[in-house]
């Protein structure tokens, strides 16, 4: 693992400035991700910015019936609140469905979104990956593929997204990003997770240091027109 | 509905989420998406047209499941991740349907 320093923010506009100032920063909630990317050092940043501090922690009733995530709550309490078992069981489900309870318990709704590919080339340093290194190639075409994408895959990249739970984010799932160039506006985001074909190692449609997503909003389970 | 290698602490090889509203046995809006299949869950709106006001049955499901599954390319390993999407999205539909959604949480081997 590379050398790196740590600090904890106070506040989104904190990290948000930390972001747009460090271009190796990166956030860290649960870790349960970040820390084994580092370990491989396909993660490297110069700086870790711990975030749990941030008041993100609450699941909050919205005015239109629906259920406001804060990015930070875990995935065991989402799974298991009260208000999601009943409203959405389906959400529920497919948390449960992913990890191990202690996972669970650490890792977060933000971060669940965000976690990169489980491809085994993305996580070796020693061999070539164009989601890792654009340009460098891609041995999972020729490779071990037997987990990896069926659809919507370009010659460059075909990763699987690892997320369990992220197959609400097409339905019911609004992340919402904050946006540093637009003075924290929030928008929301149908399309959370993107591909571009010719650059599969942009994930996000902000460019990575530069964006933020503080909530994922759950619309009323009996709009169906609010669904995306 | 997951589907993989072991019960327990392995990434899907395909995942399946529905939703589903009938009255008077015909569907009225469905909402459905893979997971594991592609770099983000995949959704076609297209192919979901074709099952709002149908009948929530089997014939239905599968030509859903062509639909959404036509454009699927395999790479030398993959290739049976296309016929398990193609029958995890129907048997996904059917307990939808059913109103009998599989729980995640229960790993029992019945």
């Amino acid at each position: 693992m590379k050398r790196f320093r740590y600090m904890k923010a106070v506040s989104v506009r904190e990290a948000i400035g930390i972001l747009a100032a460090e271009p190796g920063a990166a956030l860290m909630a649960g870790g349960t991700n970040l820390v084994d990317l580092m370990k491989y050092d396909v993660s490297t940043p110069t700086v870790v910015v711990d975030i749990n501090g941030l008041p993100l922690h609450d699941i909050t009733e919205q005015p239109d019936g629906g259920l406001r995530l804060g990015a930070l709550v875990s995935n065991a309490d989402v799974a298991y609140d009260p208000r999601i078992t009943e409203r959405y069981p389906l959400l529920s489900s497919a948390i449960l469905a992913g990890a191990s309870g202690q996972l669970r318990n650490m890792a977060t709704v933000g971060g669940n979104l965000l976690q990169r590919t489980r491809c085994s080339y993305f996580y070796d340093v020693q061999v070539r990956c164009n989601k890792r290194e654009p340009g460098s190639g891609c041995p999972a075409k020729t490779g071990l593929n037997r987990g990896h994408a069926i659809l919507g895959a370009s010659p460059l990249c075909i990763a699987t997204h690892p997320s369990d739970m992220s197959s609400l984010s097409r339905h019911w799932m609004q992340p919402s990003w904050w946006k540093e160039r637009v003075a924290y506006e929030a928008f929301p985001s149908p399309s959370f997770i993107v591909f571009r074909e010719r650059v599969p190692n942009a994930t996000q449609p902000l460019s990575l240091g530069k964006s933020f997503s503080r909530w994922i909003f759950l619309p009323c389970p009996h709009r169906w027109d609010t669904a995306i | 509905m997951k589907i993989r290698d072991r019960l327990s602490y392995a990434f899907a090889l395909v995942s399946v989420a529905v939703l589903i509203k009938i009255d008077d046995r015909i569907i009225q809006q469905a909402l459905l998406s893979l997971g594991s299949v592609a770099h983000k869950a995949w959704r076609d709106k297209d192919a979901e047209t074709l099952l709002v006001g149908a009948a929530p049955v089997r014939a239905v499901f599968k030509r859903f499941a062509d639909r959404l599954l036509d454009s699927a390319i395999a790479q030398e390993q993959n290739g049976f991740k296309i016929e398990l999407a193609h029958r995890a999205t129907v048997r996904c539909l059917e307990q939808a349907a059913a109103g009998t959604p599989q729980s995640q949480a229960n790993k029992r081997i019945c």
